[in-house]
């Protein structure tokens, strides 16, 4: 295991420098840039030339590209330009955040895809089968925008269950945080769920046809267990690739979500940056998505190895 | 269940354990019901092993799943009974009920046992739940029941906490019996549980499930499209046909004297390994019935030499034809017909100038954490113009290595391959591949497949090519109208016909043919080896002919070349190496191959 990690290293590096010079880049090419908001209403060119001399943009492309990632390796990201402060700390208050909004949602996820999945996978009849479809479409194609102004119509406003937006530390109070955690987790939990309840249910459904199921039919195994031994087990796998990118799409998510839901996590800065063009702000929160993004993968190779015997042992 | 505790004894033995009468299964396809079983009657009586024989769709695997009730969702039993214990009628059972049979009163052994164990759970694991499903004992019962079941089987205990990839094919198979029998079911019903296996590993698996029903007094359904199997290990066997069974009865006396056209024609078209080199094989002409129409009388009546218009119109119902054995059939033959070796007309083998070489051929396979797999070694061999070469050897002998080598999809690590002639290799050496269903593209026309190798090396102009192919479709034995179609409109006899016209597209002097006839049915394979046969005469084509079958290879080969973990061990003419062989090696594949001949047959023929 070690060496396969170990191999799989320069390519995870690889995509990081990659990542960097891409993210580094497209935020150059958005229209407008850091000073021309600093320099406030009605400034006069030279006050733009000046402002943009004193954070640097002035010097070449590649100049100020490696003085970033210079930056980078000695470990600091730098100050923003207009929210204020150090990055480490501006996404140091808001990481914790995050990450309660991320785990929530991949728990609810866990728990929705796999009982939505099988559920119809399972499912007899023409009603049920194409309820539960219409539920697994819905959830995948309605945006999370749109999901999330339902859910606090439906649990906020109408029946008046849940906080309708804000966080709470869970910490401080696991109760009173949890009710803040729930809407938002649960929106951004929704696309990702419907997607692996399409791999389960595919998964699941070819796997009750294959030939070991039919051995553990033949040997008086109950259906119940063939279904969630035998058929579960082994419609995992793909699931396990669909789960990794689904990760991805759940950090991205957070961005919309954290906004609906007035949710100070780095969403919500990530938000703030780019609407102010705040350069190494922006930079910071998309190369640490992509580190994630990496770090990620690399874990689904390591839990297929886990779920599979025949990668684990050769 | 209990009530036959209360009969006497004597009504206990006359009553068999497991009974089926006029089972009837339906299919739903895409083209409408199918009718895959259509009214079979069965019984099997404690502690006997009955064979059912037949070829692909015939009805003998829906029939022992159906008997379990475990048909896959597309099918259903339609109509008749299934008694167990002469009273427990498993058709009309319930599902909770059937639970408890299956595994407990009736275990079951499958086919492939390279996908029937399931990957990601441990030998142990299985064993513990087929136990613990009929609530064997507690935890330690169970453990010790599963290691005392495995070194039943064979198979060290030690090697409980193994996954089923971590073992060899045969090593499977065994831990799907150690599984059937794991609760001392009395029924094994076992779906040819040897016909994925090599013929070594095969007579293995057999000797183990003949001493099990010895020691253990279990019940067994042999299914098997294998004669030479229930000829060596069945007591009784019934014959199966377009979802019915034709004809019953001992061992012995069906396979020495059949009644049923059939079965008569059947056991021609299995090649014998007395069989002496250049032997025409005897198939059976036409196709089975199409069980997706109906079926107006005998279904075997427009493939039958003795037919008469009463089988055309009026189903022959099983009738007894002596004491023990019983027929379905209106005009039975009365006598065992013996027939005539028909040699196949062969030219001989032009030994000036060899067509192709191959000397000093090496490759091993490397990949990473794992041992390099040394495929060939030191491989030579010579093919002449218009000779058959034989090539035998068990899996992982390196046989299908050798013919990738020799088209050159594998690069030798050493040693070379020279083809005479002077085309290019590709144009000159064309390959017939074993699957006949995966092998040819479902979404071109037959036209188009047997077009690609022109198309692939630039031969001729559109127009000569659609002539060619024309050609090479009767040639092969088919309707050159057949071009437009699908693959899918065609049987796997009439598949493998197709793959030979496109080997053929761009005349090659050799034809790899790798296992080219494994899959099909005897009566179907007996029609190819002869086309094979017919070819190579007209032609004058040379046959690399790759087969783990040894009496097909027999019939069909000048020379045989054998081949153990990529060495040859043994080359000669067919009939001497058949007939003297001299590697040890080559006399075991040899002692391996069951004889279609019942013992008590082969002892007369002697004599």
């Amino acid at each position: 295991m070690t060496g396969y990690l170990l191999r799989r290293l320069p390519s995870a590096l690889l995509v990081l420098v990659l990542a960097s010079f891409a993210i580094f880049a497209i935020l150059r090419l958005i229209p407008g840039d850091p000073a021309t908001t600093l320099a406030g209403s009605d400034p006069s060119p030279d006050t733009i030339a000046a402002i943009r001399a004193d954070l640097g943009l002035d010097r070449p492309f590649l100049a100020q590209y490696f003085s970033w990632i210079g930056d980078l390796l000695s470990g600091d990201p730098g100050r923003s330009y207009l929210i204020g402060g150090q990055i480490t700390d501006l996404i140091g208050d808001r990481f914790g955040n995050t990450l309660a909004l991320a785990i929530g949602a991949l728990v609810l996820m866990l728990v929705l895809g796999p009982i939505l999945g099988v559920l119809c996978a399972t499912a007899r009849g023409r009603v049920p089968r194409a309820l539960l479809g219409a539920v697994n479409s819905v959830s995948l194609t309605v945006p999370v925008f749109v999901t999330g102004v339902l859910l606090v119509l439906l649990f906020a406003v109408t029946w008046r269950l849940l906080p309708p937006g804000g966080h709470q530390s869970i910490v401080a109070d696991p109760v009173i945080g949890l009710q803040y955690l729930v809407l938002p987790a649960l929106c951004l939990a929704l696309p990702g769920s419907a997607v692996i309840a399409r791999y389960i249910k595919d998964g699941v459904l070819q796997a009750l046809g294959e030939d070991y199921v039919r051995t553990a039919r033949s040997l008086g195994v109950s259906r119940r267990r063939i279904l969630w031994r035998h058929a579960l087990p082994n419609a995992l796998p793909p699931v396990l690739t669909v789960l990794g990118m689904q990760v991805g799409a759940l950090l991205g998510g957070a961005v919309v979500v954290e906004a609906l839901f007035a949710w100070p996590g780095l969403g919500q800065l990530a938000e703030q940056g780019v609407a102010r063009r705040d350069y190494p702000v922006v930079q910071a929160l998309l190369l640490l998505l992509v580190g994630v993004y990496v770090l990620v993968q690399l874990l689904t190779d390591i839990a297929y190895a886990l779920l599979d015997p025949r990668v684990r042992l050769g | 269940m209990t009530v036959t505790i209360d009969k006497p004894a004597e009504v206990r033995a006359a009553i068999p354990l497991l009974a089926a009468h006029d089972l009837r299964v339906v299919f739903d396809s895409a083209r409408g019901p199918v009718h895959a079983v259509r009214g079979v009657d069965l019984d099997l009586a404690a502690g006997e092993m009955l064979g059912i024989v037949g070829e692909s769709g015939s009805g003998k695997s829906t029939t022992a799943l159906a008997l379990a009730r475990m048909l896959p969702p597309a099918g259903r039993i339609t109509g008749g009974s299934v008694l167990l214990d002469g009273d427990t009628d498993l058709v009309a059972a319930s599902e909770a009920a059937l639970t408890g049979v299956r595994g407990r009163r009736i275990g079951m052994v499958f086919q492939d046992p390279m996908t029937s164990l399931n990957p990601l759970l441990t030998v142990r694991r299985q064993l513990d739940e087929a136990l613990r499903a009929h609530g064997f004992g507690d935890r330690g019962a169970r453990r010790a029941r599963s290691i005392e079941l495995l070194e039943l089987v064979g198979i060290p205990g030690a090697r409980l906490r193994g996954y089923p990839h971590q073992f060899s094919g045969g090593m499977r198979q065994r831990v799907m019996i150690a599984l059937a029998l794991a609760n001392r079911p009395d029924v094994l019903i076992a779906d040819e549980p040897t016909t994925a296996l090599d013929p070594t590993v095969q007579a293995q698996i057999l000797e183990l499930l003949d001493t099990l029903r010895r020691e253990l007094g279990t019940a067994v359904l042999l299914i098997t499209h294998n004669m030479g199997v229930v000829a060596e290990r069945c007591d009784r066997v019934a014959v199966m046909y377009g979802g019915r069974v034709v004809e019953q009865g001992p061992v012995a006396e069906v396979l020495s004297a059949p009644r049923h056209p059939y079965t008569a024609g059947l056991l021609r078209a299995v090649p014998r390994l007395d069989t002496p080199a250049g032997t025409r094989l005897a198939g059976i002409p036409g196709t089975p019935p199409d069980l997706a129409l109906p079926v107006l009388g005998c279904a075997f009546a427009n493939r039958c030499t003795a037919a008469v218009d009463r089988c055309r119109t009026e189903q022959p119902d099983l009738a007894p034809v002596t004491d023990t054995a019983r027929t379905a059939c209106w005009v039975p033959s009365t006598e065992a017909s013996a027939h005539p070796l028909e040699p196949i007309v062969r030219r001989a083998p032009d030994p000036t100038s060899p067509v192709l070489e191959v000397s000093g051929v090496s490759k091993t396979f490397r990949s990473r954490g794992r041992p390099a797999v040394s495929a060939l070694t030191d491989v030579d061999l010579v093919l002449y113009p218009g000779e058959t070469l034989g090539v035998v050897g068990e899996s992982g002998s390196g046989k299908s290595t050798l013919a990738r080598a020799i088209v050159g999809i594998h690069k030798p690590d050493r040693g070379v391959i020279r083809v005479a002639g002077k085309g290019r290799l590709a144009r000159e050496v064309q390959m017939v591949f074993q699957d006949p269903y995966a092998s040819l593209n479902p979404r071109m026309t037959v036209g188009d497949i047997v077009a690609d190798p022109l198309h692939a090396q630039h031969i001729g102009t559109p127009l000569e090519r659609r002539a060619r192919v024309l050609e090479l479709l009767e040639r092969v034995g088919l309707d050159p109208a057949v071009a437009s179609r699908f693959p899918r409109d065609f049987s796997g006899g009439q598949r493998q016909r197709i793959g030979i016209a496109r080997a053929l597209a761009p005349a090659p002097s050799v034809l790899i043919c790798d296992e080219a006839v494994s899959a099909l049915d005897v009566s179907v394979q007996a029609q190819v080896v002869n086309l094979l046969a017919e070819l190579q005469a007209d032609l004058g084509l040379a046959l690399l002919f790759i087969a783990h079958d040894l009496a097909v290879v027999r019939s069909i080969s000048h020379r045989i070349v054998v081949l153990r973990e990529g060495r040859v061990v043994e080359t000669g003419p067919a009939d001497d190496l058949v007939a003297h062989p001299q590697d040890p090696y080559t006399k075991a594949l040899l002692a391996a191959v069951p004889s279609p001949v019942p013992a008590a047959m082969r002892a007369a023929e002697a004599a």
